[in-house]
């Protein structure tokens, strides 16, 4: 191959090469948008939302009960609270549930079928959509329990709701808990529960409350399962579990239909304090998480 | 002699404590797979609710269950094809690991080779093809000449699977491949299983349908004339989830990839909680902005409806996205160095690589990202309330307003819809629903078990 023959070669080579070059900068430059695509609608959306929703929002807004007539003049106080008691009742459910569950398939259970067959229950009913379970609130608690249109049944829809996610957080927690842990305890002759309740439920438990806290600031936002159950015309606050009751996002819903423009800018009023309760739950979790990463023993 | 009995005493007293932990431990054990066994309640619970609506429904209106699935024009063809389609990527999932949904053709691979794959894909997809395809013959030619057929309903995928059956065993005596995920002579049992159920099911819709007098019936749904037919509602929820996974899978997959392989370590520490927290916000603030706000530009800038599909389309595909990019990211990030690295020592530059060899060899995690959405986008129900409307009507064009099968059961609780069978549909609606999205999240599911297997 004499030299103008390499040359001619080395240009087509350093051509084509520099051609693929920029294909990759253009890839590159492609997916960097996608990722842009979320960023930039997150932004539009809190921009939004704050925008609508800031001006009215004050100390009266949220210490004022929710008006059914002219609600322009009213607040939202007790969506606020309704919000809470549900929140309440669904971790008195969900919590102790699914983490004996947890407990019980990641420690507990033997490797057969049944243990499999559990575990894709659970996993499977995480992605039931809410609105079904929406059905079953009517259907059973409702209707066959008799419980009405209730914060009794509402909690225990969404208790339903998040149980398979707090299962499958704490399973994580629970399997993050080093081997070591479980043979020191088992050597020195601990029975299995022994094991569990005095050395890997105490390691596990920042990370089971962190799940925890998170499968129920979902729960808080959820609007779709307690449609059947909440009580649009309820006033005042519940006193009893067998009360009716309003909630955040159900009050956002409903607002946000009505025709008043000044109704749906209180929408917005109601969403920004729905992230803020949201905000702070999840804030605690990634407290919790810091802290016991800061002080964890493994 | 007394210290003797001292010890003896000792040892009773930490017999009996053993004796005591360990009831205590199978009494904990009872409790606790009592609490386990809540998960087999509750399902049974909504399993249960729905049929047992369903069947009050089907009792009290007098509604046919013929008359329920029976068809607007093409929405019978089209939903077979649609319901074979899923039926089909569920049981790829089931039988290979569904690593290959699209033929495990990479442009990686040897010519021949990629022919094979092609071969084989083109047999695998054409059973979805003749289900629909004998149902419309039926439908369209056999049903004027004989009042009830389901010998062609039979006859006809019966042929490509024969061909697919004889293939798969072709391709597996011949040896030639490297490839555990073609299927051997020892999945024959399970591949006939599979398109038996295929032409079962193709024959029993073909058969209800054609005895039904709705044959091309009226497009509407519910309580305004006494006529429940789901299609309209099925058109809206396809529309929806189908329009928002065409937005979200490519942007998602997109943003994996950028996340996994391109951006240095800031710009990850940044993007992935805020596509986290895109999760986290709730349903119903996603429907306050599509109505607020992606609705009037569409209506200025296209034309659409107060409430049109569309602005739902875009803000389902946003709540969509961070499955499809959380759980591609993970695939794509557990793709072996090994194979990056001998891609880039033989010249390929990034892109080149991610292309034709991340992306590959990530499949399995990136299919599993899509049906987890799609079952999410199947189920979504504040945001599509708000932003879609309420009007049920046969049609796929994403201005005008839409129901889906969730915000038809939604629009039941709040009232909107008079008590009566128009109420009790909700629950027939509500078990259509879960069964799909049922199906769908276990063909996602078993292709996330299976990935550590497939994994390269």
């Amino acid at each position: 191959m004499n030299a103008e023959d390499l040359g001619e070669e080395l240009r087509k080579g350093s051509g084509e090469l520099s051609r693929r070059r920029k294909t990759a900068l253009i890839g590159r430059a492609v997916t960097g948008l996608c990722l842009a695509i979320a960023v930039v609608f997150l932004g539009l959306l809190i921009f939004d939302v704050l925008r609508r929703g800031l001006p009215q929002l004050d100390w009266q807004f949220l210490t004022t009960d929710v008006k059914g007539f002219n609600p322009e003049t009213g607040g939202v106080r007790n969506a606020i609270v309704g919000s809470v008691y549900l929140i309440l009742i669904t971790m008195a459910v969900a919590v102790p549930l699914g983490v004996a569950t947890a407990v019980y398939l990641e420690e507990f259970a033997k490797d057969n079928a049944i243990t499999t067959g559990l575990q894709r229950l659970v996993e499977n009913l995480a992605g039931v959509p809410s609105i079904v379970f929406g059905l079953l609130g009517l259907a059973f608690f409702a209707r066959l329990m008799d419980f009405g249109t209730s914060l009794i049944s509402g909690g225990l829809t969404l208790g339903l709701l998040v149980l398979p996610i707090v299962v499958v957080s704490t399973q994580e927690a629970l399997s993050a808990v080093p081997d070591e842990f479980r043979n020191g305890a088992r050597a020195m002759g601990a029975t299995e529960w022994q094991v569990v309740k005095d050395h890997v439920l105490p390691a596990a438990l920042p990370g089971i409350m962190t799940g925890s806290i998170l499968s129920l600031s979902r729960a808080i936002g959820e609007t779709a399962p307690i449609l059947f159950v909440v009580s649009s015309f309820i006033r005042g606050v519940p006193t009893a579990l067998t009360d009716g009751f309003l909630a955040l996002p159900y009050q956002i819903f409903y607002w946000a239909q009505l025709p008043s423009q000044e109704v749906q800018q209180m929408a917005a009023s109601a969403i920004i304090v729905l992230m803020a309760l949201l905000l702070t739950m999840n804030g605690v979790a990634v407290a919790i998480r810091q802290w016991s990463l800061s002080r964890r023993q493994w | 002699m007394e210290e003797n009995r001292g010890l003896g005493k000792l040892a009773s007293t930490a017999d009996d404590a053993v004796v005591a932990a360990k009831r205590r431990e199978r009494i904990v054990r009872v409790l606790l797979f009592a609490a386990a066994s809540v998960a087999l309640v509750v399902t049974g619970a909504i399993i249960w609710t729905l049929v047992d609506g369903t069947i009050r429904f089907f009792g009290a209106s007098g509604t046919s269950l013929s008359a329920f699935f029976g068809n607007p024009q093409w929405g019978g063809i089209a939903t077979v094809l649609g319901l074979s389609a899923l039926g089909l990527l569920a049981a790829e999932a089931f039988l290979w690991g569904g690593s290959n949904v699209l033929g495990g053709v990479t442009r990686a691979q040897p010519p021949s080779l990629r022919r094979r794959l092609r071969t084989r894909l083109v047999a695998r997809w054409s059973i979805i093809a003749t289900t629909p395809i004998a149902y419309a013959i039926n439908r369209e030619f056999f049903l004027p000449l004989f009042p009830s057929n389901p010998v062609v309903a039979v006859a006809v995928p019966t042929v490509p699977t024969l061909g697919y059956v004889w293939l798969a065993g072709q391709l597996a005596s011949e040896d030639v491949l490297p490839t555990r995920d073609l299927p051997g002579p020892g999945d024959w049992p399970r591949a006939i299983g599979l398109t038996a159920a295929a032409i079962v099911f193709a024959a029993v819709v073909t058969t209800y349908d054609l005895s039904t007098s709705t044959f091309l019936g009226s497009v509407q749904w519910a309580g305004v004339a006494g006529e429940f037919s789901i299609w309209s509602l099925v058109s809206g929820t396809v529309l929806i989830a189908i329009g928002a996974l065409i937005l979200a899978g490519p942007v998602g997959v997109g943003a994996a990839l950028y996340l996994a392989e391109f951006a240095d370590e800031r710009v990850r520490a940044i993007g992935k909680p805020i596509v986290e927290v895109l999760a986290g916000v709730p349903s119903i603030v996603y429907g306050f902005f599509a109505l607020f706000t992606i609705s009037p530009f569409m209506q200025e800038h296209f034309g659409a409806m107060t409430y049109n599909a569309g602005s739902a389309i875009l803000v389902v595909s946003v709540m969509v996205l961070p499955i499809v990019v959380s759980l591609s990211e993970d695939a794509i990030s557990s793709v072996p160095g090994h194979l990056r690295d001998a891609s880039l020592a033989m010249g390929a530059t990034e892109w080149e690589t991610s292309l034709n060899v991340i992306l590959p060899a990530a499949r399995s995690g990136v299919f599993a990202s899509l049906f987890l959405g799609l079952a999410r986008a199947l189920g979504e129900t504040m945001a599509v309330l708000l932003a879609a409307g309420s009007i049920a009507r046969w049609h796929l064009d994403p201005l005008m307003e839409v129901q889906t099968m969730t915000t038809y059961i939604a629009r039941v609780s709040t009232g909107d819809i008079p008590p009566g069978p128009a109420t009790d549909a909700a629950f027939a609606v509500g078990l259509v629903l879960f069964v799909i999205t049922y199906t769908v999240n276990l063909g996602g599911q078993e292709i996330l078990d299976r990935m550590g297997v497939d994994e390269v």
